[in-house]
């Protein structure tokens, strides 16, 4: 596993989230009162931009089909997706977010 | 919700509406409404698509609907997906309306609607055009009811007022000035929800939309809606890493203006500065055309933003349009022929004048050096070289004023008046500079350096005739008769948006103090406006004029381009966000806004606006990047 940079920490405010790109992967950072999560960006019924969804405490609804997933673990919690979200193990160093892949 | 426009075969031409539309009505309980005002409608796209999502409730008819719709992203197709919901708490019998007011090739006669038997579809066609009407419901069952008829003529108003009782007669053929109406029936239970799909196949022949028809039947709506879907999130979420920095409201902004200015693009090139038909109604005629100086800016945000492969369409299209002479006419249809004009070949006193704006020339040939700088795609460039580069630069070489050096007269960018303008000026040293500069890199040595001392002469003239002393800051022009006109004009933000001039030299700082001291609207809602005492779609004396999103724009692209530090950047982002709150909930931005109710003005889209937009977003980043990286690990 290869620590890769996303971002400062600090452009993602509290309550938010912002997609970020690596070489090859979307990733979607969402901040739960600095706890930061990363997960895979597209949702997986039909690859709809997550980081235009709606997100209420930890859950995060589709702007697409309204599919609900449960940002701290990836779970679906209302369909149509059925299948989780990829949660990407998160660290934060020197104010910068990291996550390994 | 209706449907204002169908442009077929090309983006932009031909309009098979001209100015009429399409409605969509429900029955239910012996009660009928087409949805409008009545209705609780929200309009807007899913998220990084083209694919319109519209929420519509009617607490009359407790209806709800929600509505997708989206033109394939391959295929001539119109696809509509219509979830209906029965919010009462009985069971009903629903029926969902279509019209179809079609006027094919823009005209009234001729026109022939018939129902398809084999198909059980509808079919309007003139000539070389078909339209095929077909649809099905999520309980497989198509097209309930149909009518076609006789419209806007002995006295009928067409099949639309037939479906108003919940029935259709099931006329099976009209010819002349016709209309048909379709309709789909769905049994809905209490508090359910059930989906109609519904499409519009377009073609030259009936084989070639009949042949449309079994492509949608077999693939099935909804998954032709997730591949037009994900093409358009895959297209606009190309290489947009550094996006990450800005706001999520911005971003998503960007994205939206990036997906409208594409859907403004013809296969062949052009890009139509609007393709709202509302403006019909004023003046009859549209937006429907490509400005080359619209379309130079639209190129240049694809560029900025990555999109080289639709930026070099536009090039191609102004290679082949280009004048014999080297320059660019007012305006051009989407086919290459020249568009209609107001501008005359003779002036007030019947001297013949070239009825020309000549910013649009110079402006092709600079967005086209912004174009190679980015791209460096010298293969291309050497394809146009011949006609874009020397034809146009040896124009603008010999459009020169021998006396002063300055540009001869020509109208406006704002297509009012014809003079020697600060903004033409600014415009041609650009592109005089970007063709010598394309010289040095065939090694073309002599034009390079005649190209070069006419950049320069521009300039110097343009300090020496165009400037004010006593003002302090650039004047907007002199007319034909030699009169200075020193009316505030946002244009002059030409100075250093064409590179002319540094955003932080002393006569651009000045001049931009005077645009917003002098053009920002006091009101509510704020922007800049075109300039003093502008009275176009003006709507009260006590401003300068209405705010334009360009406008606002260009002061945005001055705070960011003259920022030394990330705390100066944040005016510039201060101006996107000013943007973004003025846009439509759908992300559309209109030409103008009511300097009171914020309400859009005049077309809308407007790709300049939007591209505009873009164009500041991507040196927003650029300066951002580059004061990160000037800033030591300690700051």
């Amino acid at each position: 596993m290869a620590l890769t940079k996303l971002c400062r920490a600090d452009y993602v405010p509290v309550g938010e989230m912002k997609e970020c790109q690596t070489d090859d992967t979307e990733v979607l950072i969402v901040n739960l009162n600095y706890q930061f999560f990363c997960l895979e960006a597209r949702c997986t019924h039909a690859g709809a931009p997550l980081s235009d969804g709606e997100l209420k405490g930890k859950v995060l609804s589709c702007p697409w089909h309204g599919s609900q997933f449960d940002v701290t673990d990836g779970r679906v919690l209302q369909g149509p997706a059925e299948q989780s979200l990829k949660v990407y193990p998160a660290k934060i160093l020197a104010g910068d977010i990291y996550i390994e892949i | 919700m209706r449907i204002r426009d169908i442009f077929y075969p090309n983006v932009g031409l031909e309009n098979h509406l001209s100015g009429h539309e399409f409605k969509v009505g429900v029955w239910s309980d012996q009660k009928f409404d087409w949805i409008g005002e009545n209705w609780e409608i929200v309009m807007k796209y899913l998220p990084d698509t083209l694919i319109g999502k519209y929420l519509a409730k009617s607490r009359d008819l407790e209806i709800g609907l929600e509505m997708n719709d989206a033109i394939h992203n391959f295929y001539n197709l119109f696809l509509r997906k219509v979830a209906v919901t029965n919010q009462s708490d009985k069971r009903r019998d629903v029926r969902v309306f279509f019209t179809h007011d079609f006027h094919i090739y823009g005209q009234d006669t001729g026109d022939t609607a018939m129902f398809e038997p084999v198909l059980k579809a509808l079919v309007h066609y003139k000539r070389q055009r078909y339209f095929l009407i077909d649809g099905v419901t999520e309980e497989n069952t198509g097209i309930y009811q149909f009518a076609t008829g006789i419209k806007e003529s002995f006295g009928r108003e067409g099949t639309w007022k037939d479906a108003e009782d919940g029935v259709l007669e099931g006329n099976p053929v009209a010819q002349g000035s016709v209309d048909s109406t379709v309709s789909f029936r769905l049994e809905l239970e209490p508090q359910s929800t059930k989906t109609v799909y519904y499409w519009i196949a377009s073609g030259t022949s009936l084989g070639e939309v009949k042949e449309l028809d079994s492509q949608v039947k077999h693939l099935g709506v909804e998954q032709m809606l997730l591949e037009t879907a994900n093409y358009w999130s895959a297209w606009v979420n190309k290489g947009q890493a550094r996006l990450s920095v800005l706001p999520r409201d911005i971003i998503r902004m960007f994205k939206t203006s990036l997906l409208i200015m594409r859907t403004h693009v013809d296969h062949d090139g052009a890009i139509i500065a609007s393709c709202d038909s509302d403006v019909l109604h004023f003046n009859r005629d549209t937006y429907g055309y490509l400005w080359p100086r619209d379309g130079a800016i639209a190129a240049m945000a694809f560029d900025k933003a990555g999109f080289q492969e639709v930026s070099r369409l536009f090039f191609q299209f102004c290679n082949r349009v280009i004048a014999e002479d080297g320059f660019f006419h007012h305006k051009y249809s989407p086919d290459g022929s020249v568009g209609s004009s107001w501008h005359a070949l003779v002036d007030s006193e019947g001297q013949p004048q070239l009825p020309i704006q000549v910013d649009e020339t110079a402006l092709v040939l600079f967005a086209l050096w912004k174009h190679f700088q980015i791209n460096r795609d010298l293969e291309f460039i050497g394809e146009v070289y011949p006609r874009l580069v020397i034809k146009a630069s040896e124009f603008l070489l010999s459009y020169r004023d021998e006396e002063t050096g300055l540009p001869k007269p020509s109208f406006d960018l704002w297509e009012e008046r014809r003079g020697v303008y600060t903004s033409s000026a600014a415009a041609i040293c650009a592109a005089l500079g970007a063709a010598s500069k394309f010289a040095k890199v065939f090694y073309d040595r002599q034009r390079q350096e005649t190209l070069d001392q006419a950049a320069q002469g521009m300039k110097q003239a343009i300090l020496t005739h165009l400037y004010d002393q006593k003002l302090g800051r650039f004047i907007k022009s002199i007319t034909p008769d030699g009169i200075r006109d020193s009316t505030v004009d946002s244009s002059l933000s030409f100075l250093w948006s064409c590179e002319v001039f540094s955003a932080r030299d002393e006569v651009v700082e000045r001049t931009m103090s005077a645009i917003v001291n002098q053009l920002w609207v006091k009101t509510e809602m704020g922007g800049v406006a075109r300039y003093e005492n502008d009275s176009y779609h003006r709507v009260a004396q006590d401003i300068p004029g209405n705010p334009w999103f360009i406008c606002t724009l260009w002061l945005a692209r001055w705070q960011i381009a003259r920022a030394y530090s990330l705390e100066e950047l944040k005016k510039g982002l201060e101006l996107l966000s000013w943007v973004v709150s003025r846009a439509l909930k759908s992300g559309v931005l209109a030409e103008q806004i009511d300097p009171y109710k914020g309400t859009p003005l005049s077309a809308s889209p407007l790709i300049w606006s939007h591209a505009e937009f873009v164009i500041a977003v991507a040196e927003y980043l650029d300066k951002y990047q580059k004061l990160v990286s000037l800033m030591s690990p300690g700051d």
